[in-house]
């Protein structure tokens, strides 16, 4: 029988460092919170507002898969590894840290937050080379349709991780519905909606709630509200 | 609370201290040497250990077999520290008795 939790965006726990306005899905820094630890192998889900001109400075991770996916404005990103991009809406960036990497993240516009979801996911494998990607999607690829954005196969659509995890982004007019097939035995979805309101196997959802849904083989979405989005991660409840 | 970390990546290693000492009483103290690690962990009293990256299997296996002499010492993975994880993840072990990851 297929199990869920809901967590509702208001009980989410919240920092203001000023610059940085953060949301936690799940305990973070000094958001503890024993009963929020994590959705299987999904470990972080920050709701990140940065301030113009301000960023996170020169940091390590090591043996975490890191994925950012900004919503709005964009984020410059520096790291050990020499790369130096820029990410901004409909991309995607994964960083697998692996046997050790430090890295920067900035919004470089001076009159323009940027807001984007920060999200780590324990690796299926440990001390892994260090490795930084990034892609740009198509937007109109995930009109009232999931896109997917992320997978654990080189080949596959999206980014890929070290993980045996599929994330899709949907954007729905109001009344669409929409199956999701689990992609693998033992994985469970944690859905955190963008944007509007959806009703997730009968459960409604409104911005910034998140659901996970695990001992299933899927389930129905159906959009409740005009321009409705959606993140869906596909993620093993085994750690 | 006093911590014996173990690691092969020195900078890391810097902020992983540094974060646990910004911690009202919380104390650590650090090692590359795995003969090392297994005799303080012998001869000290610690609350926890922390692991961090580089560790080959060999080694994180010994460390391992070395730590279930005391088995109610947490193991905990630290993930380099960045961002603030770190302590959330040591209080669960030490309050659950159990390790994420």
């Amino acid at each position: 029988m297929a199990q869920s939790i809901l967590h509702k965006a208001q009980t989410r726990g919240f920092a203001n460092h000023g610059w940085l306005k953060s949301y936690h899905t799940f305990s973070f820094a000094n958001y503890y919170n024993p009963a929020r630890m994590n959705f299987g192998v999904l470990r972080v889900l920050n709701d990140d507002h940065v301030a113009a001109g301000r960023g996170f400075g020169t940091h390590p991770h090591d043996n975490m898969e890191i994925i950012s996916i900004p919503l709005e404005g964009d984020l410059e990103h520096k790291d050990s590894m020499n790369n130096v991009a820029v990410i901004q809406h409909g991309d995607i960036q994964v960083m697998s840290a692996g046997t050790g990497v430090y890295h920067s993240e900035y919004n470089r516009n001076k009159d323009q937050d940027t807001k984007f979801l920060q999200i780590w996911m324990f690796p299926n494998k440990k001390n892994v080379t260090p490795r930084y990607d990034q892609m740009a999607m198509n937007l109109e690829d995930r009109h009232n349709k999931l896109q997917q954005i992320l997978s654990p196969d080189p080949s596959d659509a999206g980014v890929w991780v070290h993980q045996d995890a599929w994330f899709h982004i949907g954007t729905f007019d109001e009344g669409v519905n929409t199956h999701y097939q689990i992609k693998k035995e033992g994985n469970g979805v944690y859905a955190f909606v963008l944007k509007g309101s959806f009703s997730l196997d009968g459960q409604p959802l409104e911005t910034r709630d998140g659901y996970g849904i695990w001992n299933t083989e899927g389930f129905e979405l159906k959009a409740l509200s005009p321009d409705a989005e959606i993140l869906l991660m596909d993620v093993p409840m085994e750690i | 609370m006093k911590f014996l970390v173990v690691h092969k990546h020195e900078s890391i290693c810097a902020v992983v201290l540094r974060l646990i000492q910004q911690q009202p009483d919380w104390e650590a103290v650090s090692t590359h040497c795995i003969t090392e690690a297994c005799a303080w962990f012998s001869e000290q009293h610690f609350d926890g250990v922390l692991l961090g990256s580089g560790l080959s299997d060999t080694e994180e296996a010994t460390l391992r077999k070395h730590f279930q002499q005391k088995p109610s010492i947490p193991v905990i993975q630290h993930y380099g520290g960045g961002s603030g994880l770190l302590v959330g993840e040591i209080r669960y072990a030490l309050e659950k008795g159990k390790v994420l990851g």
